[in-house]
């Protein structure tokens, strides 16, 4: 049994479908901008965000009656996008339904008691699954920035397990005061547009986005190739709570015990652009045997999305992996990792079976999932 | 999957497998409990001092859980699989109001509900799966067939499971399982 990628969605600065978006970081179109109006952050900063008027629009499109939360609202959209393509339906018992998101609607914490029900996660997953009639309960995984991939993971092993012949996977998150701060704070933000690998990186960038993937174990009709979920692995590095190990030990397990016996032909890395992080993985990817593998980080063009970094850079590079091409990193220039990694600087054509996605997070979190080209 | 040890903590007592371990009489509440378990335990761990009241509970209900057991040697072989209600809410609110002055970064990396997984990899050199599900009400029969996945793949030998959940309003609830690959 296989479990296949039926379709996605994404909603970013970048636009609102998956055809959208690539052209645009095709083309080389960051989603970053310096944002001084606020409300997020006194100073000025730079982030990716989704167009509000885009995002009521596109709502009021699709379910003019509901009621939610900008949070709500952008996993809505990123649902019924992944959807109308997909003959998947949330209503069918066999259908699981998995939401991925490290603060869901923590913005509305400014203004609410903290008591209040918004402010949970199961709450918003109630919503949305409610109003497409979900006949399961609506999972939810929160594990820092690797949320997103290892809700992949963790719904591959249930379709395996034979539970379900579906899932859906969602993840999003937004921007507010309340993360721009905490990483301000911490001191991890660039003045600049991020730059992933790069010898000047000096910190990250934030973004918010949702993107969802419909998986089934039913073979996709109609179509000469599709793509598997092949499997993943989450390790953690048992080091520090909020700096990455720097041996890359957790990493290098998760992308071991994901990657077996099959040949990586591309890189989807996590890439924050904090001098650690991007080391680490750096690291890892080396003691993997991989540094000759195209890498690349698209942080860059969307800003770190947390909840939603590894569904979205997932669906942009499904994309790729589909066109055969792979998607240079913006903002590197002159290799700045300790290890001879080879980091995609721009685009180019080459041909591909399979992408090795990773992330890594708070909480010593670390993750790889790969996909698979296969003929049907 | 068999379980070799239930650890349970709520209202300021420790019970394993249905038996109270330890009770906190005085009148300090949480704090008071966890000050007075971690002093009884006779811990000499300083971090412990810097946590949210969410990784108190789940560092102290996984000392009691794993006392006198032995994980598997290989580090990556052990998961952890755990849910809660309020993810990490109570420590949100303290970020929160320290935003109004300088918002403190020592308070910040708690506001993420897999920061006790963090915490216990951290204390238990535990290097496995760890992942962090959010649940209305604890659905322990889910978490155990999840936690069952992976055992039964092969991947992990052992597996700590359960709930660790602290309200915003002050309410809190650890209940870990003690999880481990039925050799046939």
């Amino acid at each position: 049994m296989a479990v296949y990628v039926e379709s996605g969605s994404i909603v970013s600065a970048l636009g609102f479908s998956v055809e959208e978006v690539f052209t645009r970081v095709w083309q080389g179109q960051s989603g970053l901008a310096c944002d001084v109006e606020g409300p997020y952050s006194a100073e000025p900063v730079m982030l990716s965000k989704v167009d509000a008027n885009r995002l009521e629009e596109a709502t009021e499109k699709v379910a003019p009656a509901f009621v939610g939360s900008r949070f709500e609202k952008m996993l809505l959209v990123a649902l019924q996008q992944a959807l109308q393509n997909s003959a998947v339906r949330l209503s069918d018992p066999a259908t699981l339904l998995i939401f991925s998101s490290t603060k869901g609607n923590i913005d509305l914490l400014d203004a609410s008691d903290p008591a209040s029900l918004e402010l949970n996660l199961w709450h918003s997953a109630r919503l949305v699954a409610n109003h497409f009639n979900a006949a399961n309960a609506p999972l939810i995984i929160s594990n820092a920035c690797i949320s997103g991939v290892a809700a992949m993971v963790a719904a591959q092993r249930m379709l395996l397990s034979g539970a379900y012949r579906h899932a859906v996977v969602v993840g999003a998150d937004v921007l507010s005061r309340f993360i721009v701060s905490g990483f301000q704070s911490f001191k991890s933000l660039s003045p600049e547009r991020c730059r992933p690998f790069d010898a000047r990186r000096d910190g990250l960038n934030l973004g918010e986005a949702a993107a969802a993937m419909v998986l089934s174990v039913d073979k996709p009709k109609g179509q000469k190739e599709g793509i598997c979920l092949l499997g993943g692995a989450m390790h953690n590095d048992a080091n520090h709570i909020s700096g990455p190990s720097r041996t890359g030990e957790g990493l290098l397990a998760a992308i071991r015990n994901t990657v077996g016996l099959e040949t990586v032909d591309f890189i989807s890395a996590h890439g924050t652009a904090t001098p650690y992080n991007d080391n680490m993985e750096a690291v890892a990817i080396s003691r993997a045997g991989l540094a000759h593998v195209p890498v690349n980080s698209l942080k860059s063009f969307f800003g770190h999305t947390l909840g939603a970094a590894g569904l979205i850079e997932s669906m942009v590079s499904l994309e790729a992996l589909k066109r055969n091409v792979v998607v240079g990193t913006l903002g590197y220039e002159q290799h700045g990792v300790s290890e001879a990694i080879n980091v995609a600087a721009v685009n180019f054509e080459r041909p591909l079976q399979t992408v090795l996605k990773l992330a890594s997070g708070f909480g010593g979190s670390n993750a790889a999932v790969l996909f698979k080209k296969e003929s049907l | 999957m068999k379980t070799l040890r239930k650890v349970h903590t709520a209202k300021e007592t420790v019970s394993v497998d249905g038996n109270v371990v330890f009770r906190y009489e005085g009148e300090d509440g949480f704090a008071g409990f966890a000050r007075a378990l971690y002093r009884d335990r006779a811990m000499a761990y300083p971090k412990f001092y810097k946590m949210s009241d969410m990784c108190k509970l789940g560092f102290l209900t996984a000392e009691v859980l794993l006392q006198d057991h032995k994980l598997p040697a290989d580090p990556g072989r052990t998961a952890i699989v755990l849910a809660c209600r309020s993810a990490s809410l109570q420590a949100d609110s303290l970020y929160q109001e320290s935003m109004a002055e300088i918002p403190s970064p020592a308070l910040f990396v708690y506001t993420l509900p897999n920061i006790v997984t963090g915490e216990l990899c951290i204390r238990h050199k535990i290097q496995g799966e760890e992942l962090m599900w959010i649940q209305e009400d604890y659905n322990e029969p889910f978490l155990r067939s999840y936690a069952d996945l992976l055992l039964q793949g092969g991947t992990v030998d052992c597996c700590l499971c359960g709930w660790i959940d602290f309200a915003p309003d002050g309410e809190y609830l650890a209940s870990l399982n003690l999880l481990e690959r039925e050799v046939l």
